[in-house]
């Protein structure tokens, strides 16, 4: 298994621990934890712990099932850094309710699924890679 | 084919994909069948409230029906089984996904209790014991990913 894909799984667990953490913090105690908690559990269960952990093992089997090595490995390789870019500025940015660090993180965020989705539909067509 | 005979090589089939390694071992069956299960009660959820994501009491403990309950079952039941075999390096076995699992049922079930009956301190258990399950799933799977030496 590719390191980047073993560090996308890897990851993946690190947010679901702290997405759970958080949440029980928020629920031992409310105001212990500044800015709009249960938003950023929710996006940091949902794209750190599932699209993360989807990530790391989608890019392992998908070529394998689909018959055709990865399109780009740049491109997987540019989806983890966007992606562990944007995530933690969105997070600041509902800890800290900074409208702009969350917009900035949501963009990262974007191109990391676009890339994700591009190189797996031409990976999976089976064209060249790049 | 007879249906006798059939049965006979599905049977061996089986037995030879179990010997292989392909099919599930019983805790990883038991993570998936039970992520069934809680996908059932989540979506009881659908028809009381017409949303996951409906203003009400009951929302959160539906909601985590289906988070805690089928998402995360399914990934300790495909990823305790896929990940030892796409890297080659053994999950730590023996009495940890037992742990897991028990720490996982427990959780799902006593934050969506707590939920639903109102009762914050077994909401607070069952969300501890359900951060619990995932940390032993971490402690398993991490030399799977990152093996010694």
């Amino acid at each position: 298994m590719h390191k980047r894909n073993r560090l996308f799984v890897s990851i993946a667990l690190v947010y679901g621990l702290l997405g759970g953490l958080i949440a029980i913090v928020r629920l031992l105690d409310p105001s212990l934890i500044p800015g709009n908690v249960p938003r950023a559990h929710g996006h940091i269960m949902l794209l750190g712990f599932i699209l993360m952990m989807i990530y790391g093992i989608a890019l392992h089997v998908l070529p394998r099932f689909g018959g055709f090595p990865l399109y780009s490995e740049r491109m997987a390789d540019w989806q983890l850094y966007l992606a562990n870019t944007g995530l933690p500025l969105m997070i600041a940015g509902w800890l800290g309710w900074r409208d702009m660090l969350v917009m900035t993180g949501g963009l990262f965020t974007y191109g990391a699924i676009v890339l994700f989705g591009l190189n797996m539909i031409l990976t999976v067509r089976g064209k060249t890679g790049a | 084919m007879p249906e006798k005979d059939l049965a006979e090589v599905q049977r061996q089939a089986h037995s030879r994909m179990a010997q292989m390694g392909f099919t599930f071992s019983r805790d990883n069956r038991g993570f998936i069948i039970a992520a069934q299960i809680y996908l059932m009660f989540a979506g009881i959820g659908l028809l009381i409230n017409g949303s996951f994501l409906a203003d009400g009491v009951s929302r959160p403990a539906f909601l985590h029906l289906l988070t805690l309950g089928f998402m995360l079952f399914m990934i300790y039941g495909l990823g305790s089984h896929m990940l030892p075999r796409f890297t080659g390096n053994p999950i730590r076995e023996g009495p940890w996904p037992w742990l897991q699992m028990g720490l996982a049922h427990a959780g799902v079930a006593g934050y969506v209790a707590g939920y639903l009956a109102g009762w914050h301190g077994l909401t607070i258990v069952g969300a501890v014991l359900a951060w619990l399950s995932l940390a032993v799933f971490t402690f398993r799977v991490w030399p799977v990913l990152w093996p010694r030496g």
